[in-house]
């Protein structure tokens, strides 16, 4: 049997609810800043991180994941 | 105390009249009794499954009047009766059982007092729903001045008794005008996301347990309103201090972490797991983002 893969999911919040934006997905992976923000960053407020799932929507797939940030 | 069933079909129910709803037992026993009663069928998982009490003195069939509200028509009652012995009887209204139910109360409070002082926990209030579905009187709903919450602290629902199925949160104006702003399970969460860019308009944040507005649902629950960042920075900002000396390490200095993002493996919608909420200010354009 295929092992799952742990994914990671990147949004955009604009400060209202019910409208977060997707903007990365895939494995953990280092990522740049600028590419996240799809250069739109004036138009958000938060970026929100979640692992094995989306959009607040979960799969059965335990894991833990921390992000960390280097200049 | 042996309890002597009697059956559904000795007690007959008539259909609620004006405010009140009577059932007519039939009882052969002529002794004091003490008689408790409650509703058959299933039950939601909140509801309790508490009998009633009512006393009877020699009166071998007794009229009780139960509010309406508390009455489900589709249900047949369940009656029970125990002999009450003059050693065990004791009337609700005597003030040795009001001098105790104030004492158990005080007790109730000092607890609550005491785990506000416990480390690692920022409590910052309790919102109780009593279960009794009273306006006003059936719960109590703490108000906490936004001026204490920033947008990035994360507050978390403890459930101390009962059964939560939902919590309400309240966003109140500077002229006393409640606005719903959270109606949903008791999943952690930011203010940020409760506020949506609102803080401005509101002084309070406004937690209600089973209920909204003041009017509760009769499902009985209690849960302990916890700011889980201001704990967090309690724990931490003791470690910190002692493993660095206030002196960062230049590797330490350059690498920053966000947070970490949870999922359970339950699989649920919004209490499955903990997304990391990162103000876009702290993300530079040259940033690198590493996730582990």
């Amino acid at each position: 049997m295929k092992k799952r893969q742990m994914y990671v999911c990147g949004h955009l919040w604009p400060g209202r609810a019910g409208t977060m934006v997707h903007t990365v997905s895939g494995r953990p992976e280092a990522t740049g800043g600028g590419p996240i923000l799809l250069g739109q960053r004036a138009r958000f407020t938060h970026l929100v991180f979640s692992v094995n799932g989306i959009h607040e929507l979960y799969i059965r797939l335990a894991a833990k994941m921390e992000v960390k940030k280097t200049p | 105390m042996p309890a002597n069933i009697i059956p559904t079909a000795a007690v007959r129910s008539i259909p609620p009249v004006d405010d009140a709803f009577l059932v007519n037992v039939a009882s052969t026993q002529g002794a004091m009794l003490e008689l408790e009663y409650r509703q058959a069928g299933p039950k939601w998982a909140s509801e309790t499954d508490q009998w009633d009490t009512h006393l009877i003195s020699s009166n071998p069939a007794v009229n009780i009047a139960i509010p309406a509200q508390k009455v489900d028509i589709h249900k047949d009652w369940e009656v029970r009766v125990h002999t009450a012995t003059n050693a065990g009887f004791r009337s609700p209204w005597s003030p040795a059982v009001k001098v105790a139910a104030r004492e158990k109360a005080k007790e109730n409070t000092d607890a609550s007092t005491d785990k506000k002082d416990t480390p690692g926990h920022a409590v910052l209030a309790t919102a109780v729903n009593n279960g009794s579905g009273k306006y006003k009187t059936g719960g109590s709903s703490p108000a906490v001045a936004l001026s204490e919450l920033s947008d990035d602290d994360l507050l978390q629902f403890l459930p101390k008794a009962g059964s939560c199925s939902y919590v309400i949160i309240h966003g109140r104006t500077s002229r006393g005008v409640w606005t719903i702003l959270h109606r949903g399970g008791i999943s952690p969460m930011r203010v940020g996301m409760i506020l949506t860019g609102r803080r401005n308009a509101f002084t309070h944040h406004i937690f209600s347990a089973n209920g909204e507005h003041e009017r509760y649902q009769r499902r009985a629950c209690t849960f302990d309103i916890v700011n889980q960042t201001a704990a967090d920075k309690k724990s931490d900002g003791g470690a910190s201090t002692s493993d660095n000396g206030g002196v960062s390490s230049p590797a330490q200095g350059t690498e920053k972490g966000l947070g970490e993002a949870v999922n359970h493996g339950t699989g649920l919608r919004k209490s499955g797991g903990t997304l990391i909420w990162t103000p876009i200010s702290e993300v530079k354009d040259n940033d690198k983002l590493h996730f582990t």
